[in-house]
C-alpha cells in the first residue's frame, strides 16, 4: 500500500521527466545557471515546508522564511507552526529558538554539520553545482519539468536520503520547489514563494548573537527605495 | 561531519551519560485521539540538537511517534500498544533500536499515557515539559494539536524492526 500511495505521489512528477543528463552533459545549462545567479547580491523568500509521510493522510506543514547574501551569508527562520532561526556564513553557524516568550541561543551540538548544509544551501543558490560533487552525483533533467537533482554519494546518507530535486524555471532562472526524497516513498516539499532578488538587508539580519527580529527585517525591506 | 557520525556521536553520548534504564510495561492510560506535532531541544553534556516530533495518540490503538531532523529524515519511529508493549518501525543508522525503547518509550509513555513509574518529567504547562535525566534533558513544546480519528493502519505494528 505504502508503495502504491508513493508512486501515485511521485507519478505525475516522472510522466514528463526527460532522461536527465550529467553534470558534464548539462554544461551549457549550468554555465547559463551561474551566470544568471552571479548578477544577485541578495535573495529573500518565503517557504512552504511540507512533509509527506505515507502513514498520515494530510501533509505536516511549516512555513518560514530565508535570507541570502553573497558571498556566504544565510538565515533560514521557520515561523510556523514553532520559530526557530539558523544562521550561517563561512566561519561559524548559530541556532536560537523561541521559547517562553524570548529568543534562546542553542549550543549546537554538531556546527560542523549544520554550518556543511548551510553552505550547500547557499552553494545552490548561486549555481555553484561543481562545489557539490564531492558529497553528491549532480544530474540535470531538462524538459516540462526543468530540476537539479542531487543524489547522495555515501551509502549510509542514500539509507536516510535519497535524493534532493530542485525544481526550477524551465529557463533554470529560479529555484521553485526543493524535494527531498526518503527511502520508501516519503518526501519533503519545500515550495518557494515571493522571492525577492537584490535586496538590501537592514544590519543585524545575520547577527549570530542577537538576530534581528523577523518584523523588523521585513519592515525594512518594504520601506526600501 | 556526515549523518551516520552525528548519530553514532549521539548515541555514544547519550549512552555514556544515562542511568540504567527501567523499562515499563504497564497499560496506557490515554483520553484523546489527536496527532500532536511537537518541538523539542535535546541537551546532552551541554550539546544541543533539535528535533520534530510527530505523535499520534488514540484511545484506542495506542500510539505512534515519529522524531525527525528539521530537514526531514526520520530519526526514530517508534509504536507504543495499548497494552505497553513496545515495537521499533524504524531508526536511523547508528542509533541503537533498544535505546528508543527505553528511553523515548519510558518517556513517551511517562508524559502522553499517564502511565505510573519511575517518571522524570516536569510539566510547566499543558503544552511545555521537561525531561531530566541524567545523561540528558530534554525540552519539549507541543506547538499543534489536530484532534481527529486516525487509521487503524497506523498503529499496526507489521513492518516492525524489533518488539
Amino acid at each position: 500500500m505504502k508503495t502504491c500511495i508513493a508512486f501515485l505521489l511521485l507519478f505525475p512528477m516522472t510522466i514528463h521527466a526527460q532522461q536527465p543528463l550529467s553534470l558534464d552533459e548539462a554544461r551549457p545549462i549550468v554555465e547559463q545557471l551561474q551566470r544568471g545567479m552571479s548578477t544577485l547580491q541578495t535573495v529573500n523568500l518565503e517557504f512552504v515546508q511540507e512533509r509527506h509521510l505515507s502513514l498520515f493522510t494530510e501533509p505536516l506543514r511549516s512555513e518560514g522564511v530565508m535570507f541570502i547574501e553573497k558571498p556566504d551569508r544565510i538565515r533560514w527562520e521557520t515561523t510556523s507552526p514553532y520559530q526557530s532561526i539558523l544562521l550561517g556564513d563561512h566561519k561559524s553557524v548559530a541556532q536560537f529558538e523561541w521559547t517562553n516568550g524570548s529568543w534562546k541561543k542553542l549550543h549546537l551540538g554538531f556546527p560542523q554539520m549544520l554550518k556543511r548544509v548551510m553552505e550547500q544551501m547557499t552553494l545552490l543558490h548561486q549555481g555553484k553545482l561543481d562545489a557539490l560533487t564531492s558529497d553528491y552525483t549532480v544530474s540535470v533533467q531538462t524538459g516540462s519539468v526543468a530540476a537539479i537533482v542531487l543524489t547522495p554519494k555515501d551509502a549510509n546518507v542514500r539509507s536516510m536520503l535519497e535524493s534532493i530535486e530542485m525544481r526550477m524555471d524551465p529557463d533554470f532562472k529560479a529555484v521553485r520547489e526543493i524535494l527531498m526524497k526518503q527511502p520508501g516513498g516519503d518526501f519533503t516539499s519545500i515550495v518557494i514563494q515571493n522571492e525577492q532578488r537584490n535586496m538590501t538587508f537592514p544590519v543585524g539580519t545575520f547577527d549570530q548573537n542577537k538576530p534581528l527580529n523577523l518584523a523588523t527585517v521585513e519592515a525594512a525591506l518594504r520601506h526600501a527605495p | 561531519m556526515r549523518l551516520e557520525q552525528m548519530f553514532a556521536a549521539l548515541l555514544a553520548m547519550w549512552s555514556i551519560g544515562c542511568a540504567t534504564p527501567t523499562q515499563m510495561r504497564s497499560p496506557l492510560r490515554i483520553t484523546t485521539t489527536a496527532v500532536l506535532t511537537q518541538r523539542a531541544v535535546l541537551t546532552i553534556r551541554g550539546r544541543q540538537f533539535t528535533l520534530d516530533g510527530y505523535l499520534a495518540l488514540s484511545e484506542y490503538y495506542g500510539m505512534r511517534l515519529i522524531v525527525m531532523q528539521s530537514l526531514g529524515q526520520v530519526i526514530a519511529d517508534v509504536l507504543v500498544k495499548p497494552d505497553g508493549s513496545a515495537y521499533v518501525m524504524r531508526s536511523a543508522p547508528g542509533l541503537r533500536r533498544e535505546w528508543i525503547e527505553r528511553y523515548m518509550v519510558r518517556d513517551l509513555m511517562c508524559l502522553f499515557a499517564n502511565v505510573a513509574g519511575p517518571c522524570h518529567v516536569r510539566t510547566l504547562d499543558g503544552t511545555n515539559f521537561i525531561v531530566q535525566d541524567r545523561g540528558y534533558t530534554l525540552e519539549l513544546r507541543t506547538v499543534e494539536t489536530k484532534p481527529g480519528p486516525l487509521p487503524a493502519q497506523l498503529f499496526d505494528y507489521a513492518g516492525a524492526t524489533s518488539k
